[in-house]
């Protein structure tokens, strides 16, 4: 029996992205992975148990038409734990006529949530509803660990679990940045991450990574310490953003009706925003950028950028010509990915770089940083620069807005280059190496 | 008989710490010789009971003595209050009349405004022995420089420091150094004295007892042992926690002995891992000798990471004596350089290249020594150290 951990997904609001997607898109391709008896589970934190999720309400956290808390599965581990329902709950519905105080009261109860669905309604189901039962451990079981695991499991206990039940446990690996980079994590999360690392690998049988760079970093981890390696394998992540089934949207958002280069990503110090920023500014100044032509941040804000953000703000010559958004659909993303003139990826270092990639599926000229897993990603498509050169951002930048020649040849590369994968193919590949180290 | 008082900041009648048992070594040596030492120390009430002192040492209260803006300096503070309490002042004038030493040794330099007003007002005319156990004024700034204390205190307390250091040197007609770079330290300040070097040695210990705890331990494991100097926890820190533990295998493979084992867990680097480590570390906070002895003597390796410090370690003469794996810091093996390059004696001075050879270690079965490796080893025992050194005639010759 295989199952497949979606806690981060489960409890996870908005659209998926970065890890999230990566535990989703897998998640959703187990069930046609041909790998026998396959199920969907949660881990709850606090009780140190993995829960298996009703089929149904799996199927709705994944499509993301509902989400739980981590909260959810604690109270579900309590009241399973306690075994007994309260029997309060149908009186209390008799006595309360109006709705929402229904759903405020039962919802205290242990035996009942209010799940938040996408249309941002609250719906009150007991929580048999979402969770059948706690899995039990055994050697015939394997766990599929995507997601968001060094905030919402405690990896040193579920290394205690598997000493003694000797499940199988195969981990998604994404970087090994808190390792080999730690100055660009959340402050604090630094000794965070080593433990979960530290952890990992005396619990992991098999670890999927999602590059070669990735696979390499966690192979040279494994040298350092002389461990006994894992199995690994490396696959390659999917780039299309509106996979060619989904419903179409024919809702319109204000598209750009102006030139602009695109950045996907987090803002965070490792994503190196600051050389866009003294690089768009600095081609401002030199007037080599036409008058109109903008950047667009697309991500959320993150850790440590306060300073650029407040920079960006205040500087008069650039603070109408970086426009920054976050919260997009997959839509609106895709739409920004065909209306770019080109995109920019200058991180300072990435496990996989999926911004790069989904620019790629999209055929968009590209400018690239030249560290981390980039150039496995990109091949010989992006124009690959140092991240801490400048001028030669601003350089490129200047000339991407004004050679139209230029743009067009780099779409060649791009359209010329190993084909990015869809998530379909993504997760196909994913299960079929995996297979062979099960 | 030879006759000579000793004072220091603290007393030697219990030894536990390296300075305790240098004093107490040195006493034995000196007293099988043929030359009677009284060791007196003026010492803290608040660190020592009854059972720790002999009549002849002197106790005040912390509070009216040592309260200092400035951590780390009770032992300046103690000596300063030595020379100028009435009282105390006084107890060392009739233990003077009523000793009437050939000589007087200040352990480290703290005693020496005692020993320069006994000599100004002519209560002691007698021979002065240095017994240095560290140069101490730049040691005591490195300290100070990790306890976050300001340059200018730094800087007043080094000062005040190397002074009196090398005030004692131009009345000292012998200094005893524990390496020889602290002897050519002196004798580049002074050439006058005559210079003896007594690296710290140890004693292997017979008698054993099996601490609470020590039953988790179910294979190879290192040992580290440390008091709470801070320099013990910033070498540890640095050197192994660091970089973890997680490439040990999760069961006890780590056992820390002493005071040093509460600065350890309280740091940031080893507090974050709390429960993953604590798989595999085990602190013994305060073991007894034999308890020491026991859990050395079990030991596959033992650790000495001392990344600062002057003056030459007990715990290397220890470790050395064990006849066990040594991973060491070229620090650490100050004043014990000939054991450099023997078998099982592995030097590392990076957190990289320490964290290796431990691996390195773990990897490898019990270390098996030859007869002669052993005697080799048995040179840094405390008699054979005491016995090339040489003293015992130094001092007969002084006293002529």
């Amino acid at each position: 029996m295989i199952f497949f951990d979606i806690t981060t997904t489960a409890t996870w609001h908005g659209t998926s992205v970065g890890i999230s997607r990566v535990e989703n898109e897998l998640a959703k391709g187990i069930l046609n992975a041909k790998l026998g008896r396959t199920g969907y589970c949660v881990y709850d934190l606090k009780s140190n148990r993995y829960y298996k999720l009703r089929d149904k309400s799996a199927r709705s956290l994944l499509n993301g038409e509902i989400t739980i808390s981590l909260e959810d599965i604690s109270k579900f581990s309590e009241f399973i734990s306690e075994q007994k329902y309260s029997n309060k709950s149908d009186t209390i519905k008799r006595s309360l006529p109006n709705k929402e105080d229904v759903a405020g009261v039962l919802s205290s109860l242990n035996e009942y949530t209010s799940v938040k669905d996408n249309n941002n309604n609250w719906k009150i189901l007991h929580l048999s509803e979402i969770f059948e039962k706690e899995i039990k451990l055994s050697d015939s079981l394997t766990i599929i660990n995507a997601g968001l695991d060094w905030d919402n499991k405690n990896i040193r206990a579920i290394r205690l679990l598997k000493q003694r039940y000797k499940f199988k446990y195969v981990a998604v690996l994404y970087d090994l940045i808190p390792i080999y980079t730690p100055q660009y994590l959340v402050p604090g999360y630094d000794q965070k991450l080593k433990r979960y690392f530290g952890e990992l690998f005396w619990v992991a049988d098999t670890v999927a990574c999602i590059s070669q760079t990735t696979l390499d970093d966690a192979k040279n981890y494994i040298k350092f310490h002389k461990l006994t390696a894992p199995k690994f394998f490396y696959w390659n992540l999917g780039a299309d953003l509106v996979a060619n089934d989904s419903p179409q949207d024919q809702s319109t958002w204000g598209e750009p009706d102006y030139p602009f280069a695109l950045y996907v990503s987090t803002i965070e110090p490792r994503k190196n925003h600051r050389t866009l920023v003294n690089a768009f500014y600095r081609a401002i100044l030199e007037e080599r950028v036409p008058k109109n032509a903008k950047l667009i941040f697309v991500g959320r804000q993150g850790w440590c950028t306060s300073d650029l953000l407040t920079e960006i703000s205040m500087n008069p010559t650039v603070r109408d010509r970086i426009v920054i958004m976050s919260g997009l659909s997959d839509r609106e993303l895709d739409t920004l990915y065909k209306l770019a003139r080109f995109v920019m990826f200058p991180s300072y270092y990435e496990g996989y770089g999926l911004s790069l990639a989904e620019a790629l599926h999209h055929n968009k000229a590209c400018l690239c940083s030249d560290r981390g897993s980039l150039k496995e990603v990109g091949l010989k498509a992006p124009i690959y620069l140092d991240p801490d050169d400048t001028l030669a951002w601003a350089k490129n930048i200047s000339e991407l807005f004004s050679d139209d020649d230029k743009i067009r040849k780099l779409e060649d590369a791009a359209k010329r280059s190993k084909r990015p994968t869809t998530w379909k193919q993504s997760s196909v590949e994913f299960y079929s190496k995996l297979k062979n180290t099960l | 008989m030879t006759n000579i008082l000793g004072l220091g900041t603290y007393p030697s009648h219990r030894p536990i710490h390296g300075g305790q048992r240098r004093v107490s070594e040195l006493k034995k040596y000196y007293e099988n010789g043929g030359v009677k030492y009284h060791h007196s120390s003026v010492y803290s009430k608040n660190h020592y009971k009854s059972k720790d002192i002999t009549s002849i040492d002197y106790g005040f209260d912390e509070a009216n003595v040592t309260k200092s803006a400035i951590p780390f300096i009770d032992d300046m503070l103690s000596g300063k209050f030595a020379a100028a309490d009435k009282a105390c002042y006084e107890h060392y004038v009739s233990l003077v009349k009523k000793l009437k030493p050939m000589a007087i040794q200040l352990e480290q330099p703290f005693m020496f405004p005692l020993l320069k007003r006994l000599k100004n007002e002519g209560v002691f005319t007698g021979k002065v022995i240095y017994s240095s156990h560290n140069v101490e004024a730049p040691l005591k700034a490195q300290i100070l420089l990790n306890s976050g204390v300001s340059r200018k205190n730094i800087t007043d307390v080094f000062q005040d420091i190397e002074t009196i250091e090398k005030d004692i040197l131009n009345i000292s007609d012998i200094v005893i150094s524990v390496s020889g770079a602290d002897s050519a330290v002196y004798r580049a300040w002074n050439n006058k004295p005559k210079s003896v070097v007594i690296a710290n040695g140890n004693r292997i210990q017979t008698k054993h007892a099996v601490p609470d705890g020590f039953r988790e331990f179910k294979g190879k494991y290192f040992s580290f042992v440390g008091s709470a100097y801070p320099p013990n926890v910033q070498g540890f820190v640095k050197l192994v926690v660091e970089t973890g533990f997680y490439g040990f295998p999760p069961e006890k493979c780590i056992a820390i002995c002493g005071g040093v084992s509460h600065g350890i867990f309280a740091n940031h680097y080893y507090l974050s891992h709390a429960d993953s480590y604590g798989d595999r570390v085990h602190f013994f906070d305060s073991p007894s000798d034999e308890e020491i002895s026991h859990i050395l003597m079990h030991s596959h390796c033992i650790l000495l990471p001392i990344t600062s410090g002057g003056g030459s370690n007990l715990k290397t003469a220890e470790a050395i004596l064990s006849n066990k794996w040594v991973v060491a810091t070229t620090v650490a093996m100050r004043s014990f350089e000939h054991f450099i390059g023997q078998p099982g004696i592995i030097i590392a001075d990076t957190p990289n290249d320490f964290y290796a050879a431990m691996q390195f270690v773990y990897g490898q079965a019990e270390l098996k020594l030859t007869k002669a490796e052993i005697a080799f080893r048995q040179k840094c025992g405390w008699d054979n150290i005491l016995k090339a050194s040489n003293l015992l005639a130094t001092i007969k010759e002084l006293a002529k």
